[in-house]
């Protein structure tokens, strides 16, 4: 008998060693978040704070996703803009979404969110993420970013505690300290189903184990897919926009829904954000000047546009895009001159304050230059510039020329740019920056109901399934709208929380 | 009979089990960058001579002292990689053994002056 049993042990102990990849663990939750980024640990505090056991699955070696650099998010009728004697109403901010999207966009969904903002900045002041000040979207626009106040930690103890990443900070922290489970590094890779009904999740963990994860309801949470290139080729007219923000967003969350049945919508719409080069910081100097809204012309080196119109990105984003996505932005030596030693005209948000003298432009400038990668040029005439350029002299000479006329009398009768924005080319040297159209992410995606529940293509809720942040579409139309700050990442908050109470709802844990 | 028929199919298994793990893995494989003057045999990063896949990253770090070791090695530079926005990455995201490495850092950071030794 021994040697049998030893024979059968062996057996399935050859087994067990020779087919690693049949090794499936399980587990159970009441709600399964899938992406621990904004809109996911969002969704997992309301889920434990409603009295439910989570698990939150997260790709990437640590959490946050792109809420590690956003700064603020949107509110509209909060204590601290009434406090501040801000005028922007629930209603305007709704009417201003939906008018904006030309009503393309999901009305049930905006007013949704637009209703909830105010309470999530209450929410999120009682759970230690604070208000710095409340600001703008685009330069000079409505009072709506919330910008959140560094914590207590910072910067001696955690130089990263502040902005959205505090906000990322204590939401790990609530879901470590509340009996929430966070599996980093483990992949969510499909969704179970049982009847039409989504009844979990499995995912794949380092070892490359399958995880089965049994839950009530499921929440979908991972950041759109502005890293896959395959999809922006399928749904973005413009796939190569770069990306900015975090990696990882490869539309895992998507196409789990999807092949359960759910429908998508806005996938050809992104979050355009200043044209600029690939790979620079936020803050570099160089950039920073190269987008300041002087002269911007075509490859064949003509103007094509108001360049103010920077301060609404996705205008920008959409009129360089265009011209086919290329744009090189030239100033003369008394512009660099005044930008570093007076301070910039146009501030870019957060990252470099109107009035920032560009101390470091030279070193980022010159640098660049010498990596002869194509992105600046400098040159002591027009002439040489449009050669360097691979523009005809002629072309770009004449463009330069009435610039300079518009200078002079203040009036641009090109675009009708505001005067003050209006300076002229004729100081040597000459500098031109490449422009290229970048975004912060994808806006499109599972098509959802004001509750977040994912729709399948009749427009039914498919049980079990939400879908959240920018894994769902429906908050714009055909372009990002900047124009009430902190959109996206309120939206995510607002739409992770509303995920979170429906879930419970849905599955009897609240009422 | 029962016995011997056991016995057959166990061993069956074994030479099975012994043929699928050891077909990949017996060919030649350079060891790339710094480690190769390391004097290192497969078992000693993949726990077997015959390897079919990547070394465990628990391996690495048994040698490197951990993570937070590493981290403080490479501080003082302009942004430690080691202790990014990226979190703890499992070291064969960016170092490789037998090919060249690659830097994670660079997807986005093309400003980044980084060479993996």
């Amino acid at each position: 008998m021994r040697k049998i049993r030893g024979m059968v042990l062996t057996l399935v102990a050859l087994f067990a060693f020779a087919a690693p990849a049949l090794a499936e663990k399980e587990m159970s939750a009441d709600v399964v978040v899938v992406g621990a980024g904004t809109s996911g640990l969002a969704a997992a505090v309301q889920a434990l704070q409603g009295g439910a056991k989570v698990i939150v699955l997260e790709k990437q070696a640590a959490v946050g996703g792109t809420g590690n650099f956003c700064e603020g998010l949107f509110a509209a009728e909060s204590k601290l803009q009434k406090r501040i004697g801000i005028d922007v109403s629930k209603d305007f901010a709704f009417k201003l979404i939906m008018n904006y999207s030309h009503w393309k966009a999901n009305g049930a969904l905006a007013k949704a969110f637009v209703d909830k903002s105010a309470e999530t900045i209450d929410w999120l002041d009682n759970l230690g993420v604070k208000i710095e000040y409340v600001g703008v979207g685009g330069f000079g626009g409505p009072l709506t970013w919330h910008v959140i106040a560094p914590g207590p930690d910072y910067p001696a103890k955690n130089p990263r505690d502040f902005h959205c990443q505090r906000m990322i900070n204590v939401f790990n922290q609530y879901v470590k300290d509340h009996g929430g489970t966070i599996l980093l590094e483990t992949p969510g890779t499909g969704l179970i189903t049982e009847k039409g009904k989504v009844v979990g999740v499995t995912a794949k963990d380092k070892s490359g184990a399958t995880l089965r994860i049994n839950a009530k309801a499921v929440v979908i949470a991972t950041g759109g897919f502005a890293n896959n290139k395959e999809m922006m080729k399928k749904y973005v007219a413009y796939p190569d926009v770069i990306p900015v923000g975090n990696i990882g967003k490869d539309g895992d969350g998507i196409r789990m829904a999807e092949a359960v049945g759910a429908d998508l919508e806005g996938m050809s719409t992104v979050e355009a954000y200043r044209p600029g080069l690939p790979g620079f910081h936020p803050a570099d100097q160089m950039i920073a000047l190269a987008v300041q809204p002087y002269f911007w012309v075509t490859p064949r080196g003509e103007r094509y546009t108001d360049e103010s119109s920077i301060e609404f990105w996705p205008y920008a984003g959409n009129a360089i895009t265009r011209v086919g996505g290329t744009a090189y932005s030239i100033y003369d030596d008394a512009t660099r001159k005044l930008a570093v030693e007076k301070g910039i005209e146009m501030p870019l948000g957060e990252w470099v304050l109107q009035g920032t003298k560009l101390t470091k432009w030279e070193e980022s400038f010159n640098k660049e230059l010498a990596r002869k990668r194509g992105n600046v040029f400098k040159a002591d005439s027009i002439e040489d510039l449009a050669k360097q350029l691979g523009m005809d002299p002629k072309i770009l000479k004449a463009s330069v020329e009435r610039m300079n006329q518009s200078a002079q009398i203040r009036e641009d009768s090109q675009f009708n740019k505001k005067s003050k924005f209006l300076r002229p080319i004729a100081t040597g040297p000459f500098y031109a920056t490449k422009l290229l159209p970048r975004h912060l992410g994808t806006l499109g995606g599972v098509k959802i109901s004001g509750k977040t529940e994912a729709l399948n293509a009749h427009g039914e809720p498919i049980p079990g399934l939400y879908a959240v942040g920018t894994d769902s579409g429906g908050m714009y139309g055909d372009s990002y709208d900047l124009l009430l700050g902190g959109g996206t990442a309120g939206y995510a908050v607002n739409s992770g929380r509303i995920a979170a109470e429906n879930a419970l709802k849905y599955s009897g844990i609240a009422k | 009979m029962g016995r011997k028929l056991i016995l057959g199919l166990a061993l069956g298994l074994a030479v099975l089990a012994g043929g699928v793990l050891g077909s990949a893995g017996a060919a030649e494989v350079q060891i790339k960058g710094k480690h190769a003057k390391e004097a290192l045999a497969c078992a000693d990063c993949h726990k077997t001579d015959k390897p079919v896949a990547a070394a465990a990253v628990e391996v690495c770090l048994d040698c490197h002292g951990g993570y937070d070791k590493v981290a403080e090695l490479t501080k003082a530079m302009h942004a430690n990689p080691h202790d990014s926005h990226l979190g703890k990455m499992q070291c064969l995201k960016c170092h490789r053994v037998h090919r060249s490495s690659e830097i994670a850092c660079l997807e986005c950071h093309s400003d980044f002056d980084f060479k993996d030794k």
